[in-house]
């Protein structure tokens, strides 16, 4: 019994040691350790704001933004982007407007966005066959360009989050409250706006089109179950993300598995622990 | 004048084109207690936001220039996933750090004040009414506000506890000298608290001191033909 448990865990050391030292895997994990940490916190304020469908929305509507970008020329993250802002100013705009439910609005335009972006991409020579890494994601495909592109928009993610944490956070408490202390909430709601949309489009490399807003709201959801605080909330949902991306990363690699949903399945079992443990303790 | 803090003219916002506040002024002085009184959908809380500037309006709003505003809405409702307690609540005010929160923080001195220290370390979302009232009405006082503004504060929390919330804003008008906006429905607590009255429905029914605008006559053009004033032995009263 003792042999086999050696047997195993030598088997599985030397896996480690040998993915880790695979150069495509370093850079997927420096990108999926930075990825996990900004989508976390970013996610904090989506869960706390009750944006998760917003999210949803913003991400499938990347796709849109990748198709016509490839179709134009330009880099597909400028597209994701940029069709990400769009999707979610006309979110925001037809809300105000008070003739659909939000969650009615939302679920047009995420369901549309996501079809016309797979019609566009199915349509293009050369591109069909990428349409499943934009969809899913794929971490281990990041070249050493994506990796310092991708560390240095992350950075100024999150020097931007930093700055405006006590912000958000008082408009997620209450909106006039925050507009009477002096926040201007307009200016706070369009940066968290270009913020998401920014990390919608590097995830595009990580997780894909499809699973982008469980990379946000998954650690979040988590953290909730456990946290005494807000500031605790922010803390778990950052660890609870770094491990399912460490571990769907390691997990993926060790098996041949698709990256992307691994990743979000590791996350999603981990919600699912802090479920049951926030249900125990409850009792 | 030299006292004054607020005067407030020709006041009118409009929605879709129908006017919900229509042409309401009022001037008031530093350390007054203002009411505003009227029925449900007379436009109170929008006449709030109009002088808040949270709401579009026509009109002329003056404050003075030293003015630091605290205000505490109608309805304050933090959903129970979002575990904010109220130690961190203080602190998204205060120049401290937020994730190193010290035991000498700012946030006990204005929870003291309201009685609710030992509830620093309490989830925001697992507050009573009264407790989470005492807590806002500690929160707008602890920017250095020299006027609240406060929005039906009795409201959903029992009679004890409107109580203490009206209490302690008397005391704070007389050893503070704090300037109070408040709505409320309660014409007890406007007879025995404010100074000034200011009843609308839609437009200005009547401005002034409560014993000697609240009249039968305004009453009845506010609430109907069966409202009128019960003067009590002890100076309180009812409709």
């Amino acid at each position: 019994m003792v042999h086999m448990q050696l047997f195993i865990r030598t088997i599985i050391t030397t896996t480690m040691f040998e993915i880790i030292s695979l150069p495509f895997f370093q850079r997927a994990i420096i990108v999926g350790i930075v990825m996990a940490i900004t989508a976390a916190l970013l996610g904090v304020f989506v869960v706390i704001r009750r944006m998760s469908f917003f999210t949803d929305a913003v991400s499938h509507a990347s796709l849109t933004g990748v198709a016509l970008a490839l179709l134009v020329g330009v880099h597909p993250f400028i597209g994701a982007v940029i069709v990400s802002i769009l999707v979610g100013l006309l979110v925001s705009r037809l809300q105000k407007s008070g003739k659909q439910e939000v969650d009615t609005i939302i679920g047009v335009l995420f369901s549309t966005t996501l079809a016309l972006g797979v019609l566009i991409i199915s349509l293009m020579n050369g591109y069909r066959g990428n349409l499943f890494q934009y969809l899913f994601g794929d971490i281990i495909a990041v070249n050493s360009n994506d990796v310092i592109v991708s560390i240095v928009l992350l950075g100024v993610v999150l020097v931007v989050l930093f700055s405006a944490f006590k912000s958000l956070t008082k408009v997620a408490v209450h909106e006039d409250m925050a507009r009477v202390d002096g926040v201007r909430v307009g200016l706070v709601d369009g940066l968290f706006l270009v913020v998401l949309a920014a990390v919608v489009a590097v995830g595009l490399k990580v997780v894909g089109a499809i699973l982008m807003s469980a990379l946000m709201i998954l650690p979040a959801a988590t953290a909730q179950y456990l946290a005494k605080s807000f500031r605790s909330m922010v803390i778990l949902s950052v660890v609870s993300a770094v491990i399912a991306m460490c571990g769907g990363l390691f997990v993926a690699a060790a098996f041949s598995l698709p990256t992307g949903p691994t990743i979000v399945l590791v996350s999603a079992g981990l919600f699912v622990l802090a479920a049951l443990g926030g249900i125990l303790k409850s009792r | 004048m030299e006292d004054q803090i607020l005067l407030a003219e020709h006041i009118t916002v409009q929605r879709s084109g129908t006017a919900i506040v229509n042409d309401v002024s009022v001037s008031l002085q530093r350390g007054e207690v203002l009411a505003i009184v009227g029925p449900n959908g007379a436009g109170k809380t929008t006449f709030m936001k109009a002088i808040l500037g949270l709401t579009q309006s026509r009109g002329k709003i003056t404050w003075a220039p030293d003015v630091t505003i605290g205000y505490v809405p109608q309805k304050v409702s933090i959903s129970s996933s979002f575990p904010v307690t109220v130690g961190e609540f203080f602190l998204l005010k205060s120049r401290e750090a937020f994730w190193f929160r010290s035991k000498k923080s700012q946030s006990n001195v204005w929870l003291a004040r309201v009685g609710a220290e030992h509830l620093v370390d309490k989830k925001m979302a697992e507050l009573s009414g009264g407790e989470l009232q005492r807590v806002l009405i500690a929160y707008a006082l602890s920017g250095d506000a020299n006027v609240l503004c406060l929005d039906e504060p009795s409201a959903g929390i029992d009679i004890g506890g409107g109580q203490t919330v009206y209490g302690l804003l008397s005391e704070l008008r007389k050893t503070q000298n704090k300037t109070v906006i408040l709505i409320s429905h309660d014409l007890d607590v406007v007879f025995k608290y404010a100074d000034q009255v200011l009843c609308i429905d839609q437009r200005m029914i009547c401005s002034g001191r409560p014993s000697t605008v609240l009249t039968t006559e305004t009453l009845e053009r506010m609430y109907g033909a069966h409202a009128t004033v019960y003067p009590h032995h002890n100076h309180n009263h009812h409709v």
